[in-house]
């Protein structure tokens, strides 16, 4: 079943559609979901369970283009929502980015991101979405992308830098 | 004042569409399915009667009803022979005095060799099936069916076969379920006739109220619907056909039974209705869709003409409330599932015509209906349905019609 298919079919109320979707995509959710929140099986379950139900009840609004980054999307904001219920954050290197001034909107967040990573090599934007999106450490992500820690960490500082490059030129005082 | 934003956070509204990282899956996939399905299981759309009661009354191999992508697998039954299920053509049949279609899908099967479910060993009837024997001679008679039910390997999709009648000469249907799209009868062995599973008309048997075959002719899609009598217990089931093969339809009952309600059963039969074993599976098995409504007729007309509304415990004349174009609309009380429910009555004295109507979350459906489609789409349902803001052709749908 093609995914236009099955997002049509799940238009439908179609259970088997449903079925199929999960069991499609039960391990990507399920693996953003534990590398961000760690081990606890029942957390992962419920959150896993979540996103397949919000999938459900949005149906009529999936796009088949982007099913997959869709659910992955919700895992992945799911998980983090949970980490800061809990107040616990994950160890991720140089978090943070001070804007300075008197900003008080909100940033423009999907555009600043999609233009900082659209400017990195192919593989220092994996490393960055694979640490700060996916929530793997460096050295997990250094180690899948067989690169050593000190290269990772360099093409992240390349990553942030970026970032704070196009902030500058939206104009804010980083 | 300055402010801090966490690189992970800002990356809330990105999606990933490039690298899709999997990575050790932790959640029990089975029993991921066995609980969300749980909780998602879908409401059933309301499906045009006639379909359903099609495949009650003939048990046929290929029904409209069953909608499902051209060229699916739906696999092998284990007595039955639907191999691969195909659409052959779309049937349109034009509806005179309008641009009205009746739409149906109709499938043909490749086919092999039917194998029966049953035999007959020492004077017992033995149901055989994946190297187990029941003994079934006292399960089945003509108005209680054996039920086994499995699931077709290679697509998952649920399946059941249904054996009823005499011990002494028992009949069985296989029928293939579709969740959200349906189901489909795909082979059988029915009142002496075996079904042939690659045709795709239908050949249909009349008993009368005394059991003897009145006749036999082939049509398809010629159910019309539910009629609830007088006293509200019971449904009248009526085929139209071309009995006599004139080309003439004519309104035809073909069995009864006593209803008590949606979820009753066992259920009285007539005598003579050798199909009722079939009915129960159905209604066990949850293929047929019935109103959940008790509605009666719900236009009575006097000797003068006068069109008397009976609903809701009063008789209201509503003669003058109603026309070819604007209908009388009657809103019913909220039912126990809290679906919202309408009689649109419109048309003359001389040409009335009504629907019941109703609403359940996003489904809109005609539960029953006289006449909506008399040479032609009646005006007055058209106007009905604006007025009560449902969706005209989402109804016209459930009636299994299209524009």
């Amino acid at each position: 079943m093609t995914e236009e298919e099955l997002v049509k079919a799940l238009r439908k109320d179609n259970a088997a559609a449903f079925e199929e979707l999960i069991r499609r995509y039960i391990r990507y959710v399920s693996s953003i979901i534990g590398r961000i929140i760690g081990g606890d099986p029942q957390d992962c379950e419920e959150l896993t369970y979540d996103v397949f139900l919000a999938a459900w009840k949005d149906r009529d609004k999936l796009n088949a283009d982007k099913l997959k980054s869709w659910l992955g999307t919700v895992a992945r904001n799911k998980a983090f929502n949970l980490l800061k219920a809990r107040r616990e954050t994950l160890p991720l290197e140089d978090d943070i980015i001070i804007v300075e001034g008197s900003e008080t909107e909100r940033l423009d967040t999907s555009m600043l991101i999609e233009q900082a990573l659209s400017q990195l090599e192919p593989q220092q934007r994996e490393l960055f979405v694979r640490h700060y999106w996916y929530g793997q450490t460096i050295g997990e992500a250094a180690s899948d992308m067989e690169l050593n820690l000190s290269t990772a960490k360099t093409w992240l500082s390349r990553g942030r830098e970026k970032l704070k490059e196009i902030l500058t030129k939206e104009g804010y005082t980083v | 004042m300055n402010k801090e934003y966490k690189i992970s956070e800002l990356m809330e509204n990105y999606s990933d569409n490039e690298f899709f990282l999997e990575g050790e899956q932790t959640v029990d996939t089975e029993k991921a399915v066995s609980e969300l399905l749980a909780q998602v299981k879908p409401k059933k759309r309301m499906k045009p009667m006639f379909k359903a009661l099609a495949a009650a009354a003939a048990a046929a191999a290929v029904f409209a009803g069953a909608t499902i992508a051209s060229s699916s697998i739906i696999g092998k039954g284990h007595f039955t022979t639907a191999l691969n299920a195909r659409v052959e053509y779309d049937s349109w049949d034009k509806h005179e005095g309008g641009d009205i279609y009746s739409h149906s899908n109709v499938f043909s099967y490749e086919t092999t060799d039917l194998i029966y479910p049953t035999e007959e060993r020492d004077g017992r009837l033995i149901f055989t099936v994946d190297g187990q024997n029941t003994d079934i001679t006292d399960l089945i008679d003509r108005r209680t069916p054996y039920i086994y039910s499995y699931t077709i390997p290679q697509t998952g999709f649920p399946a059941h076969i249904i054996v009823g009648g005499d011990p002494d000469d028992p009949a069985f249907v296989e029928i293939i379920c579709f969740e959200g799209f349906g189901w489909s009868g795909c082979g059988g062995f029915m009142n002496n006739e075996t079904l042939h599973v690659g045709d795709i008309s239908v050949t249909i048997r009349q008993y009368g109220e005394d059991g003897e075959l009145q006749f036999s002719g082939r049509s398809m899609n010629n159910m019309r619907g539910w009629y609830l009598s007088d006293t509200s217990e019971l449904i009248y089931y009526h085929r139209r056909e071309d009995t006599n093969g004139d080309g003439e339809i004519q309104e035809n009952e073909v069995f009864r039974h006593d209803h008590k309600s949606a979820d009753s059963i066992p259920l009285t039969w007539e005598e003579d209705c050798p199909d009722a074993w079939l009915i129960s599976a159905f209604l066990q098995l949850e293929l047929f869709e019935l109103p959940d409504l008790s509605l009666i007729d719900p236009v009575a007309q006097t000797a003068d003409g006068r069109v008397i509304l009976v609903a809701g415990g009063q008789n209201t004349d509503i003669t003058d409330l109603l026309s070819e174009s604007k209908p009388y609309v009657y809103a019913a009380e909220k039912s126990d599932n809290n679906k919202d429910s309408y009689i649109l009555i419109g048309g003359t004295p001389e040409d009335l015509g009504w629907a019941l109507v109703c609403r359940s979350n996003d489904n809109v459906w005609v539960a029953a209906e006289r006449n909506v489609i008399g040479g032609g789409l009646r005006e007055w349902f058209v106007n009905g349905a604006e007025q009560i803001g449902y969706d005209l052709e989402d109804l016209l749908y459930t009636l299994g019609v299209v524009r």
